[in-house]
């Protein structure tokens, strides 16, 4: 085994040893899945592991250290049957994943991808509280691109699919009728839609001249021909901006697996971290699990460095970082190991 | 007089939860006691079978009696409102209205009856094929929702039973409908929106706040209707004793199932719905199509029976063709490789939800176009 993934297997293994996690609500009925980091860079899954402790657990994460874990969003019979139609299927946690890759502005930098992915993470608290009237939710940071939230509420435990895809539609904004038979549809979409277009237009007044409608002229209650026109050729772009941008498999998906909160990102190093105040948390500086002592590196790539307490620019050749931050580079592929300073 | 009020409503609708509550009894020793009842059952089946209801059935139209009464029965926060109710019974054992004996004793042996046809008709479809089952479900719980609007006077407002809403709050707390005034929890609402196929539906298409999707009362019918036909189409366990009525069931089904059956045929790419085309065309451009379009169109010409080297040999003209990786995701689509589990193709609201819907065919089933258009080229 080279240097490299001996120093990250040892880091990692010192951090599940210091480190004690908290198994999610009903661990014993889910399905636990690991990518050992000893074989990397395969990416070889280890599926339908349940334990019935919390030592269990440990004993087996120390004893295969781990890149990453998973848990189960479903709650099983038997989670460590090895097909999934004899697992018994009892139920699941609704699953809201927001990642960077999903969001239509797509960005090279981590920082820029995080900062768009917590936008989307507060309009969907938002609507998840008013609409969903759901006050006992999750947010964890998800160590690399994005955020998830967790909703453990007993209501949904028992959606199927398909019942799970209507909330998916209604966050999305999938393809709602906003007008019929020339009047404003009563669902909160279309008064989302509506509301927006006329904010714009009192903000705007080249929107006004380009929909062909003054903002005096577009009354709720009574819709005009003209208004509805202007409707038909804007509602493309509110639907756009009011959309909540989250990854819709994800959510409908009955049996997925997921980050465990507390585990290591092995793309990153970082941290699985529950999210308490949306505004404060900076994940880059929250999430960060390891130490600062020096280490030496051989980096590959000009990039910029944004982590911890670090904010440079760092070039090829050898160099010596702060712990957390050569785990970081290691682990994205950027830089080697060479020793300790 | 313990259940009284329950009785009448029991026979009307048997297939609450309640009434395991108040009988408990021997279904084969019942059936045996009571031979009406399983030609009942019998009638019910064999009109679904055909695609009707069977209206000849136990009713009793008296009402229900704790509207209006002033006894206290149990201490409930609202009597009779079932605001908060965690169906304990407790009100409906401690019934101190007195009622001539004779009616009482009446009124059980109808309400048992009832039970008893309705329990022997979901063993008889639970021996049947699926299909069967199917159309049971679907006539009997639109049998109960016409009852259901017939009391809130829905239908003929004259004939609004004083009791009717009353009622109704009884019956969504049974088949697990959370209200608040009419309005439905989101959790339950979904469950039934998914399966109607209605633009006016969709939640996204609904005034949703603090859980609670705006409803009317006509609509809470509509979603007990779509949770008892899910309830309803569920196997329940079956006992000897009804083994004659099912093998003549049998088959009257059997002869049903000739009329109904088709072949695809051969396979015919210029009947694809438009989603497919578009994927098709996406791949072959060599574009980048994601997971859930490339799962679409592989189970869809799966489905109409195209085989696996037909589809490779179709995907092949893609520039970024890799013939291993592409063989192995549609052989486990297939089936041949995974776990011997083979998929239908997306609905179109799956498609919808993933974008991959581009066009409005008019029909719910990528599958249904595909179908249409064969029989019209036929």
């Amino acid at each position: 085994m080279n240097l490299t993934k001996l120093y990250l297997e040892k880091k990692f293994e010192e951090y599940y040893s210091r480190n004690d996690l908290a198994l999610p609500t009903r661990y014993k009925n889910r399905e636990f899945a690991f990518v050992p980091l000893e074989l990397l860079p395969d990416f070889v899954m280890l599926r339908h592991i349940s334990f019935k402790s919390y030592e269990d657990f440990k004993t087996y994460v120390l004893s295969k250290v781990p890149a990453h874990i998973y848990f189960s969003s479903a709650y099983y019979e038997k989670p460590d049957e090895a097909k999934m139609e004899d697992k018994g299927w009892i139920g699941a946690d609704l699953i809201f994943d927001i990642d960077a890759d999903h969001l239509p502005v797509k960005t090279q930098s981590l920082d820029k991808a995080l900062e768009l992915s917590k936008r989307e993470v507060k309009k969907l608290v938002a609507v998840l509280r008013s609409d969903f009237g759901i006050r006992d939710m999750n947010i964890y940071f998800s160590g690399g691109r994005g955020y998830h939230v967790h909703i453990h509420d007993d209501e949904f435990l028992g959606l199927g699919s398909g019942e799970r895809r209507e909330i998916v539609d209604y966050l999305t904004l999938n393809s709602p009728k906003i007008v019929e038979d020339g009047r404003l549809l009563e669902s909160n979409a279309a008064r989302r839609v509506v509301n927006y277009m006329r904010r714009k237009l009192d903000e705007d007044e080249a929107l006004s001249r380009k929909l062909k409608i003054k903002p005096k002229e577009f009354r709720r209650d009574r819709l005009t021909k003209k208004a509805v026109k202007a409707i038909e050729k804007f509602r493309e772009e509110a639907e756009r901006v009011l959309r909540i941008h989250i990854d819709a498999p994800v959510t409908a998906d009955v049996k997925r697996l997921i980050r465990l909160p507390g585990s290591l990102h092995g793309k990153t190093g970082l941290r699985v971290t529950e999210v308490w105040d949306i505004d404060e948390f900076n994940p880059l500086k929250d999430a960060v699990a390891f130490g600062d002592e020096e280490v030496v590196l051989r980096v590959n790539k000009r990039i910029n460095l944004k982590i911890g307490d670090m904010n440079t620019k760092i070039y090829p050749g050898r160099i010596k970082l702060p712990e957390y931050a050569a785990i970081f580079l290691i682990c994205r592929g950027i830089a080697v190991y060479e020793g300790m300073a | 007089m313990k259940y009284l009020p329950l009785l009448p409503l029991l026979t009307r609708y048997p297939f609450l939860r309640l009434s395991s509550r108040v009988f408990t009894f021997d279904v084969a020793k019942g059936l045996e006691a009571s031979p009406d009842a399983i030609e009942v059952a019998k009638e019910i089946v064999s009109h679904a079978i055909d695609g009707k209801i069977y209206r000849d059935r136990y009713v009793e139209e008296a009402d229900f009696f704790c509207v209006g009464c002033d006894g206290r029965c149990y201490d409930c926060s609202e009597k009779g409102s079932f605001v908060n109710c965690d169906l304990c019974m407790k009100c409906f054992e401690n019934c101190s209205y007195d009622y001539p004996e004779d009616i009482y004793r009446e009124w059980y042996r109808k309400a048992e009856l009832s039970l008893l046809s309705h329990i022997s008709s979901r063993m008889i479809v639970s021996a049947l094929d699926d299909w069967v089952r199917m159309r049971y479900a679907v006539n009997e719980s639109s049998y109960y929702a016409e009852l259901m609007r017939n009391d809130v006077g829905l239908k003929k407002p004259e004939i609004k039973k004083q009791d009717g809403d009353v009622v109704l709050r009884l019956i969504a707390l049974d088949i697990g409908v959370k209200l608040k005034g009419w309005d439905v929890h989101v959790s339950t609402y979904v469950k039934a929106s998914s399966r109607i196929r209605d633009e006016r539906w969709r939640l996204v298409n609904r005034k949703l706040k603090d859980g609670f999707v705006e409803t009317a009362k006509a609509e809470v019918i509509r979603i007990i209707e779509e949770m008892l036909r899910a309830k309803l189409f569920e196997k329940v366990p079956v006992i000897p004793s009804i083994q004659p009525a099912v093998k003549e069931l049998s088959r009257k089904a059997a002869r049903e199932a000739k009329r109904f059956s088709f072949d695809l045929g051969e396979v015919d790419l210029k009947c694809l719905p438009p989603c497919m085309k578009e994927i098709l065309s996406e791949l072959q451009r060599g574009m980048n199509v994601p997971h859930t379009a490339r799962f679409a169109l592989t189970s869809f010409l799966l489905n109409i029976g195209m085989d696996v080297e037909g589809i490779i040999t179709l995907f092949k003209s893609a520039p970024d063709f890799d013939e291993e990786k592409t063989r192995y995701q549609v052989e486990h689509i297939a089936g041949e490789r995974g776990k011997g589990s083979e998929y239908t193709s997306p609905s179109c609201d799956t498609m919808r939800t993933y974008q991959n819907c581009v066009w409005d065919c008019g029909v719910s089933h990528p599958l249904i176009y595909y179908k249409k258009c064969k029989s019209k080229r036929k």
